[in-house]
């Protein structure tokens, strides 16, 4: 299955490089990811504040208690 | 005697005599490497060593002995409030660093005064090579004395004590076993001592000895804040 | 934190980076007894010299927030050193790469430069687990600078020492390409150097707007739920941003 993978030096060059492109590829991935949950923490605050303004009136909201996911 | 020195007396005192009488670390870390030269005559199948087979022996386990004794060293301040009397002290706290750094080098001197001349009766052939490699241990106490003290009194305060010392405190102590093994290879040899680079290594444990012993000196006060 | 810094940086990473490459692997010459394996040495060295200097800048960062106390700059320590780490994680693998293409093993103790190198990875590894094992929030920030300014001083040493304790004559491979490098060689790999470096900044920047959008997310959500009184518990080992 293999054959055709260059085992000279032009094979490992392009192994380093491809690997470090990898690692680029997959950290920008984790970004997005990262990016993603953030916007959908930032779309349920909103809907929460705007909820809290519908019942602006209503004294004592009981709000869920709150946890963060852990994250870095 | 200033405040300065009063206190560090004090504490260095304090600590030799609470050692001497409750023999909390002490017989555990001369156990443990004792026993541990059995295992590597075993493991190595061999019963005698020299070069830089005796000085990795030698070295290896003088090093995981002396995390015991590292891991302990802060205990009793920790579980008797002895931090907080001593934050409360009118005393500089940089003070507790220079007592427990010695409280250290104490104990580990006293380990290798026994387990040192025991590899000589294990392993040995002859004996010359071990009146300069009192030197070596020197350095080596001191690097392991004030990086110890620097690390467990972070480690004390926090979650997986007895994990965080060996964890933390093995990378940073590469260099001074580097240097350690450097220098004490050579002298082990069966032929008898002999001092290539040993100026040299010795000259490189001095240098690790006294960047991290300015460093714990001048860091030390930051770790004791509430 | 300026949207245009970053988009400048990032641009300028993506052309130095490229050019680097292209003039590494098209330009420069073909090296002499190595032959073209050499030119995993234009991304293995940056990235190495790269994630060194971040790992001291992260202990210079450590300093500078014991001596004012302000979280940012416990923040950037971290940024750093996570960096770093990272980037290690690639001068380790092309290391590798390039040990089992010159030498056919993929670890080689003889090169004192990547023996060093993973000496000071393993002990920026220990940093996250370290972090993690202090709770109070204060404490971890300190005792972490006291880390970052103990390991910093630590890279130097290390070096020193695997250095000196390399015995075989061994193909210096780094000293010999960076001190007898021609010309076009040099300028290859200062271009990819300045491309890594241009790289590590422009992430540093990203990580560190990510921790200050999150720290933001988190601010509001403790202020919507001070209403109702619920609480929030953080699992994160990371520092958070405060004010922005």
């Amino acid at each position: 299955m293999f054959e055709n993978v260059p085992t000279d030096s032009t094979g490992y060059v392009l192994a380093a490089y491809i690997f470090f492109l990898l690692m680029l590829l997959i950290y920008i991935g984790i970004l997005g990811a990262k990016f993603v949950r953030i916007s959908r923490e930032i779309g349920q605050l909103t809907d929460e504040v705007e909820a809290g303004k519908v019942d602006a009136g209503s004294p004592g909201k009981a709000a869920e208690p709150v946890r963060e996911e852990s994250s870095v | 005697m200033t405040p300065g020195r009063t206190a560090f007396a004090a504490i260095l005192g304090k600590d030799l005599r609470t050692e001497l009488r409750t023999m909390r670390s002490l017989p555990a870390m001369v156990l443990f490497a004792i026993t541990t030269f059995i295992i590597f005559r075993y493991g190595l199948d061999r019963t005698t060593l020299s070069g830089s087979l005796a000085g990795g022996v030698l070295w290896t386990t003088l090093l995981f002995a002396a995390i015991l004794g590292i891991n302990r060293i802060f205990v009793s301040e920790q579980e008797e409030g002895g931090f907080d009397a001593f934050r409360l002290a009118p005393v500089d706290r940089t003070v507790l660093f220079t007592a427990k750094t010695a409280a250290l080098f104490v104990y580990l001197s006293v380990l290798e005064l026994i387990v040192v001349p025991t590899f000589g009766v294990f392993f040995l052939p002859q004996w010359s090579g071990l009146v300069p490699l009192i030197l070596v241990l020197a350095g080596a106490n001191l690097g392991f004395a004030a990086l110890g003290t620097l690390i467990s009194s972070m480690a004390v305060n926090s979650r997986a004590r007895d994990l965080l010392v060996p964890l933390l405190l093995l990378p940073l102590v590469v260099p001074l076993m580097i240097a350690a093994t450097g220098a004490s290879a050579p002298l082990l040899e069966p032929g008898g001592p002999s001092y290539d680079k040993f100026g040299t290594w010795l000259l490189v444990m001095g240098l690790y000895d006294g960047i991290f012993c300015l460093i714990g000196y001048a860091v030390f006060d930051f770790l004791l804040e509430d | 934190m300026s949207g245009r810094t970053l988009k400048a940086l990032s641009i300028a990473t993506v052309v130095f980076l490229t050019a680097g490459f292209v003039l590494a692997i098209f330009w420069a010459p073909m090296d002499a007894d190595q032959g073209f394996k050499q030119k995993i040495f234009y991304l293995h060295v940056p990235l190495a010299i790269v994630a060194l200097i971040g790992f001291v800048a992260g202990g210079i960062e450590g300093f500078r927030h014991l001596r004012s106390g302000d979280r940012k700059h416990d923040a950037n320590s971290y940024v750093y050193i996570h960096l770093s780490v990272v980037f290690g994680v690639a001068v380790l693998v092309t290391g590798a790469i390039w040990a089992k293409a010159s030498w056919g093993h993929w670890w080689v103790w003889d090169e004192p430069t990547l023996v060093s190198f993973l000496i000071v990875f393993l002990l920026y590894c220990t940093y996250y687990p370290f972090r993690y094992a202090i709770e109070d929030r204060d404490r971890q920030a300190r005792y972490a600078s006291v880390f970052a300014i103990t390991a910093g001083a630590f890279v130097p040493l290390n070096f020193l020492a695997v250095r000196m304790a390399e015995t075989l004559i061994h193909p210096r491979v780094f000293a010999s390409s960076s001190g007898g490098l021609p010309g076009t060689m040099m300028f290859a790999f200062l271009v990819c150097l300045v491309g890594m470096g241009l790289l590590w900044l422009t992430l540093v920047k990203v990580e560190l707007a990510g921790k200050q959008a999150s720290g933001q997310v988190s601010r509001l959500r403790r202020a919507l739920s001070a209403d109702g009184g619920g609480g929030s518990v953080s699992g994160r080992i990371a520092p958070e941003m405060e004010a922005s």
